[in-house]
Formats: C-alpha cells, structure tokens, sequence
C-alpha cells in the first residue's frame, strides 16, 4: 500500500494525473477527482453545429405516476369527457395547443415557452407490457430495462460508464463524467459501475465539520478524518469487509467533491426569481453549479405527489403549476446567466393513468403519458401520436412511442453518446433534438 | 436445511453484542455482560418475552380524531375560519411530533427493545404515511396495533392492517366503493405486504380490490359499508367465490410465494441483506409449520448457526432509528426526543412518515455522499450541541429551540482515565464500536487524542468514531 496517498490534499499536491495513473490510487478515487477536479479536461465530444460542446441534460422526475391525459388534454376525443365526467379539464379552461389536444390550466407558463419555441411535447411514451405498480415501472423506467429485473445500473450510470474512456488511467484522454443528484437520496438511474455520482441537498453544507478546540485546528482534525474514512479493502468476500468497503468509497466521494462544490457555491452566486418550492430550489442550485463549470453532464431532480387515487383536480392543479413556474424560472435564470443554449431538460413519470376516473374523484394507476422537453436549442412541437381513447388496452392507453427512443435521442442527438451500448438495441430516434 | 441449525459454539461478549445489535439499539456494556452471563437460549427467551409497559410510556398529548369540522367551519368568516384551519393544522402538527418522540422514547429507554425493533419492521412494511393521513391518533393507534401483534400470527396482522383506519385512509379503501372499484390497497396488498409482485395478474388485482369494497372507516373504527361492497362472485388466484377482503387474505396465506416473501423480509431486516435462498427456504418452511406465528420463527433465527455467521456478523448498515437511538443511549445523553425524530428525517427515516409505500429500501441505500456526511456531522451535533450546517432553517431552529444535548462522558470517563489516551481510546473504541479496530485507525485516535484538550478528549475522539465507516456498521 502506499500511504503517500492517504488523503486528498496530499494527493492533489502531488497532482492529479500523475496520482490518476499510479497503480495505487483506487479507482473511483481517481475517477472523481478527474470528473471534478480537472476542468481542462471538459474536452470536446463530438460537434454539433452552433452549440459549445459541453452539453448538460437535467432530469426531472415526477414521482407517483402523472395523469398524463389531464395534463396534455384531448380536448377533441368525446371519450375522454365521456370517462371522465367531472375530472376532464372543461374545453374553455385548457390551453389549447390545435384542434386536438391543449395544455392543462396549471401549465400556463409551460404553454409561454412552448410559444417561444422552447417545449417539445412527445405524446403517448411508454413500454410493452406495462407495469402499474410505482416500483416496478419506475425501475423500468431508470434502468431502461422492462425485461430484466437483474439490472443494477441505470440508463445514465451506464452513459457515464460510457462516455468516459478517459476514466481509464492509463489514456491520456479525459471526459466529464459523474452526475449530480439533487436531493438526499440517490435515483438508480444514475448508478453506475465505474462511477460514484453525488448526491447533495445544498452545496453550503456539503462536509465534514470537525469538532475544535483552541488547542488544535480544523486542518489536523480533518486529515485524521479522511485517514480513518480511507480503507484498504483486502477481501471483498467478507460481508463486513464489502460494506467498509462501499462506505470508505461514498466517504472519500464526498471528501474529495465537497471542496469543489463548495467553491463554486462560494464562487457562483445562486440567482433568478423561483418560487419557494421544493423543486424550485433543486433547480436554483443546478444553475448554480452548471454556471460554476461543475464538471458534470447530469443533473437530476425528484418531486413527488402525483399518485392522485383521491380528489385529483386540486392536487394535480397544483403540481403541474409547480412544474411549470419553476421550469419557467429555471430556464430564465439559465438565460440570463448565458448558460440556457447548453442544458437541455426532460421530464418523466413512471406511468400515466387510467383512462376512466375511479369514485374517489382520481384516477388508477395507468400506462402511457406525454413527456416534456425543455430547451433553448431543440425543436419545438408535438411529437409522437396521440394515444386513441377508443383502442384500449383493458381500460388503459397503449403507448405509440417507447421511452427508450427518447432515452436514445437524448443520448445520441444531445450528449454525443452511441445510444446501442447503453440501451442494448437501437431504438428509433425522435427528431426534438 | 443446514442453514438454520441452532448454534452451538462459544458464548461470548462478541456474540451477544451482535444479538443485542440486532434485536435492540446500542447495548450498553452492562447489557451485553448480562447477556453474557445469561446463555444465548435465555437471553432470547427474554426478548421474546416482553411485559406490558405502558404506565411507564404515558400516552402522548394529541388532538381528537375532528376531521375538518365542516359545518362549523362554513359558520364563520374567512378570517376566523384560516385561523381556525390553521389551529387544526398546528394541534396535528404537534400531535404527530408527540407520536413519534413518544415511540423514540420506548426504542430507547424499553426493556424489551426487541418489541420496538418490531414494530419498526411493521411499520417498514405494512407503511403509512402521516403525510396522507393526516391525524396523529390514527398513527398512534396503528402504532400500538403492532405493537400488540408483532410476535403474533401474520393472518391477524393482515386481517387487523386492512381494517386499519389509518391504513384505510393511507391507501385509499376508504373510497373503495363497488360502483368504481379503488385498487390502491388490493395491489399493495399483494405487491408489498404479503407475497411481491411477479406472483398474482391485474385481473386478481381488480378482483381483490372488489372485495375489498366498503371496507372503511368512521373515526378511529373499521366500518363495513355493506352498500358499497361488491358481494358478486370473483375469480381470485384461481379460486372463485363470493369473497370479501378476509377470504382474499386466506387465499393468499395459502400461497406458498407469501411463506417466501415474509421469509426474505425478516432475513433482511435481522440477518443480511443477501440471505442464502436455503435460508430463505428454511425460514418459510417454519412460517408455515407454524401457522404463521412470529414468535417460534425469531427464536429460531436469534439461535441459528446462520445468525451468528460471517455472513451477518456487522454486515448491516445502521438505519437512522439504530444510529441515533444507539447513539444517545451509548453516550449516555439528555436529550428531547423530538430533536431525535429531526435527525432521524435529516439522515433519511423520517418516522411516521416513510418516503413511499415500499417504506425504506435500507442496507446500502442509507449512504450516499449527502446521508454519510449527515451521519458524521449528526454524530457532532449529539456530542456538541451544534446543528449541522446542512440542517434547514426550520428544522435548526426547531432544534436549537429543543435546548442543548449533554452527554456523560465525563462522568462515565473520569480524570485518571482521560488523562490516559490510550486507555481512553480503547475505552471509547469498545463502548461504541464493540469490535476490534485496525490498529492504524487505533494509532491515528490516539495521535488526535494526545493534541486535544484534556476535558475535550473524550468528545473529541467520540466524534471521530463516529465519524468512521465502522460505527455504521451493526
């Protein structure tokens, strides 16, 4: 073992590339510091034309199953009013998009970027043999994977594991990697073989605090600290030994990541006019790190609430507001931090749902549902079919576009990956981006 | 079943910790020298055992069930009735902080911690928020409802839970009615609480929820509206009859994937997050030799070959409750029970209120970058008395309102022993860690220990234990 590499100051004084390809260093350890700590390595992919190469895609995810059919409303289908008789979204409230289908009333600030050019909407996005329970389908959903249950990586875990060649020490060629997680707990969607992303509710706090006397100083304390958070697993066969193993890693990830965002915290103001919302602060400090030059491609935000089995239309009016006024204010403070052109921001739930609404005054769990695109640089409109309200699969829609095509436009047309890899098939790409 | 013969080694302190560990929150060294004295077999005996203790756990302070009254609401103006809302709002509010600290309460201070430990798997698995619930008192009763059950048989737990008030509301049967059948409680029923997916079809699903109609509640009582129930016939797993939710339960105690499920859940939650499927296997086949009995079940996992392996021997990760109950019980300190249940929900168990219906996935799930740090900085709070940077405004001011932790570690390390830092360190490393420790890690304490102040050694090298990968380990 070489203890010259104990801990992290040392082992940025001594250099990142040359620790980077020493035999020693662990390698999630030198995965990390390359992602965050080297931003010369933010090298360029591949080009698309007008657009800097250093392209960020944000996550939003709406936890709970979104009624699709009450948030892009098909205000032409008799069906639809016929199903659900005090649950359908009245023809003069809605915000109408065409002859066919309109936005939901909360939505009023999505329908504003959608008339500036900025909102991609893909109709009916699900999956063969869809599953309505939460779990299932929203693990369906991260791991892009509706067959196995045996999946322990997640469709951007493995785009990280991807993207990233240069992870490998021993080539000189370095790529961004890592992602970001907003919120305490990680989504297995970013899990990642290679990588260790992070997962951080607010970058000011983000570290250890020793606890000090006069006699002795913060510094000492904490060089002791990384030591003891720093083992050297010998047999990973041992259950206790693993574990050390897995919480020394997450120790030293968030050691060695806690400084860099909390410089950028300190550096990069937190700015624009966000509603005080849960979601609204998640996205105040993704445009606060994306500005910063955090090294990363990913970020990734949960809200929670849509499970709307009771007493929907309230309930539901007020999280696509959410949804809406904080998006709007994100992108606003992305634009006026001349950051927009680069960030591109994708909406999902883990199903729709049923078509009929129940006598609790809600709706079932379903299947296909819209998703949301969101973005200065994308090519605004609907996409995709309208799921017939006729044609039904036992009471629920049948989805027309499979998530996974718009996994594999975003991979391919905005972050430069080959989709294949990641996703297992070529899937048929979408034309937003 | 080789996995689960009874064990027939060494008895040492080293054993009963990991007992102890397992079935409780933080052993003190008194406790696990007791357990020590006792034998495995009696020491069991005695957490299986647990007597009535309520006049020492005197309820808690909560507000009556009142919905929104309504009618009296309609009578006044806007201003009286936002401030009326608002009063309501508050006396929940309170209500479930009292629930929750009175429950913290008995993890920490019961004699029979087992019990606590239980219900807290109860509560894990058959989940309900208070988020959606709404009323303290509910929670408290479904509370008390485990506690009552949790050695008994799963038919009465299931029977009990699906006539639960709170349950009923959480998972909406309370708007179960046979003209639109409400699947919310039918799927989770299946999916979660009795055999996982993969093993019933929608059309059981949509079978059982109509059986499951006009199961409600008034109150703080089951109610069976018989005009909501649908008493048509239904075909469900195969069988077919005019069934109501207690026929659905029957039928699924009789599947052979529900003895399974039940069976991989308790070898999680006490044993390893990876049990062998012959464990799994073994400890089914005991549920259903059992009737579905608890009691026989645990003892017979506390005193196998397969409890006492490498395999489970600290190869859990700590849950919030286990860390920060275990902790102030370790350090010995004052502290409001209340500021406990804030930390528990800033390290990721918010009790009472679990993030979903799945309740909390555990084992590596805890830790990530922003939990681990929580934990270490969390460990600074109970030992100083200063609220992590990381806490938000409210709940730090909630905690600083909820005065100071004081721990006793002067009074449990005098002078002579403090003035003494490797007898100091080894002292605090075999309170807290109840394991060997590297003996670089040991060296690295003491180097810290020797620069500290004399009165602060002892907190000082508390909180880099705890700081350390090894005390998340149980």
């Amino acid at each position: 073992m070489n203890d010259s590499f104990h801990t992290r100051r040392e082992f940025l004084r001594k250099g990142i590339y040359f620790v980077a390809a020493s035999a020693t260093a662990p390698f999630f350890l030198t995965r990390t510091a390359l992602a965050l700590d080297s931003l010369a390595a933010n090298s360029p992919t591949r080009g698309l034309p007008g657009v800097v190469d250093d392209r960020i895609l944000v996550v939003i995810q709406m936890s709970g199953g979104n009624d699709g059919l009450n948030t892009i409303v098909p205000h032409a289908m008799d069906e639809y009013y016929k199903l659900r008789p005090t649950l359908g979204v009245g023809k003069k409230s809605l915000l109408k998009l065409d002859d066919t289908v309109g936005f939901h009333p909360g939505l009023a600030k999505v329908k504003d970027l959608y008339d500036s050019g900025k909102v991609a909407v893909i109709h009916g996005v699900g999956y063969q043999n869809p599953d309505r329970s939460h779990f299932r389908s929203m693990e369906i959903w991260h791991t892009a994977d509706p067959k196995s249950k045996a999946v322990s990586y997640g469709w951007l875990g493995r785009y990280l594991d991807s993207a990233c060649p240069g992870c490998d020490p021993r080539t000189k060629k370095i790529n961004p990697m890592g992602g970001i997680n907003i919120g305490g707990d990680m989504p297995v969607a970013m899990k990642s073989a290679k990588g260790v992303s992070i997962a951080l509710e607010n970058p000011d706090s983000f570290k250890w605090q020793p606890l000090i006397d006069e006699k002795s100083d913060a510094k000492n304390a904490s060089a002791t600290y990384e030591k003891l958070n720093h083992i050297v697993a010998s047999n990973l066969d041992d259950p206790q030994i693993a574990r050390l193993d897995f919480l020394s890693r997450v120790a030293m990830n968030a050691d060695v990541s806690s400084d860099k965002i909390h410089d950028i915290s300190k550096r990069t103001r937190s700015g624009g006019t966000y509603p005080a919302t849960g979601l609204g602060n998640q996205l105040k400090i993704v445009a606060q790190m994306i500005t910063g030059g955090l090294n990363t491609r990913i970020y990734y935000v949960a809200f929670s609430g849509f499970d709307t089995h009771a007493n929907e239309p309230g309930t539901h009016e007020r999280l696509l507001a959410e949804l809406a006024d904080e998006v709007s204010a994100f992108q606003k403070d992305l634009e006026a931090r001349d950051q927009a052109s680069r960030v591109l921001t994708m909406t999902f739930s883990e199903f729709g749902r049923r078509v009929a609404q129940n006598a609790s005054n809600g709706t079932d769990h379903g299947t296909a549902a819209p998703m949301f695109i969101f973005g200065d640089h994308l090519k605004a409109g609907v996409y995709g079919k309208h799921p017939s309200l006729t044609d039904l699969d036992r009471g629920d829609l049948k989805f027309n576009t499979d998530f996974r095509s718009v996994y594999a436009t975003v991979l391919e047309n905005w972050l430069g990956a080959k989709s294949a890899p990641i996703l297992g098939q070529q899937f048929e790409k979408l034309k937003f981006v | 079943m080789s996995t689960l013969q009874p064990y027939v080694g060494k008895w040492n302190g080293t054993l009963a910790a990991h007992l102890l560990n397992r079935t409780g929150f933080g052993p003190l060294p008194a406790e696990i020298e007791r357990a020590v004295a006792a034998g495995l077999t009696k020491t069991v005996d005695g957490l299986l055992s647990p007597e009535n203790e309520g006049s020492q756990f005197p309820m808690p302070v909560m507000p009556e069930v009142a919905e929104f009254p309504r009618r009296e609401l309609a009578a006044l103006s806007p201003e009286e009735r936002k401030k009326k809302m608002e009063e309501i709002q508050r006396a929940n509010r309170e209500g479930v902080e009292a629930v929750r600290a009175w429950w913290i309460g008995r993890m920490w201070r019961s004699q029979w911690p087992l019990r606590e430990k239980l219900v807290l798997f109860w509560h894990g698995h058959f989940t309900s928020s208070v988020m959606d619930v709404k009323v303290p008192r509910l929670m408290f009763n479904q509370n008390a409802f485990f506690r009552k059950n949790c050695l008994g048989d799963f038919r009465t737990l299931l029977v009990g839970i699906s006539q639960d008030p709170a349950m009923l509301r959480y998972l909406d049967n309370n708007t179960n009615r046979r003209e639109h059948p409400n699947e919310n409680y039918a799927r989770e029923l299946m999916e979660l609480f009795s055999m996982g997916i993969g093993n019933y079809t929608e059309d059981d699903v949509k079978a059982a929820a109509r059986a499951f109609t006009g199961w409600t509640s008034e109150g703080e009582d089951f109610v069976f509206n018989e005009r909501a129930h649908d008493g048509n016939v239904k075909t469900f797993l195969n069988e077919t009859g005019r069934f109501d939710g207690t026929d659905i339960i029957d039928i699924i105690l009789l599947q052979p994937c529900t003895a399974r499920f039940m069976a991989t859940k308790l070898l999680n939650y006490f044993v390893t997050d990876h049990p062998a499927p012959a464990a799994v296997e073994a400890v089914a086949a005991m549920l259903r030799s059992n009737g579905y009995q608890f009691k026989p079940v645990l003892r017979a996992i506390f005193t196998s070959d397969y409890f006492y392996s490498t395999t489970a021997y600290r190869s859990q990760i700590k849950s919030p409750a286990q860390l920060v109950v275990g902790s102030v019980r370790l350090l010995d300190i004052a502290l409001d029970e209340r500021a406990l249940g804030i930390a528990m929900r800033g390290l990721g168990q918010d009790l009472l209120a679990p993030p979903n219906v799945k309740g909390w996935d555990g084992g590596e799930t805890w830790i990530n970058t922003t939990t681990l740090l929580m934990r270490y900085n969390y460990a600074g709070f109970l030992l100083s008395g200063d609220v992590p940077d990381a806490v938000p405004q409210k709940a730090r001011a909630r905690l600083n309102r909820l005065g100071k932790p004081k721990n006793k570690l002067a009074l449990l390390y005098p002078p002579e022993v403090v003035d003494n830092a490797p007898k100091l360190v080894d002292a605090l490393i075999a309170r807290l860690l109840q394991t060997k420790l590297d003996a670089k890690a040991r060296q690295w304490l003491l180097e810290q220990a020797e620069t500290a102040r004399l009165s602060e050694r002892p907190v000082r090298v508390a909180h880099l234990i705890m700081s350390m990968p090894d005390y998340q380990l149980c």
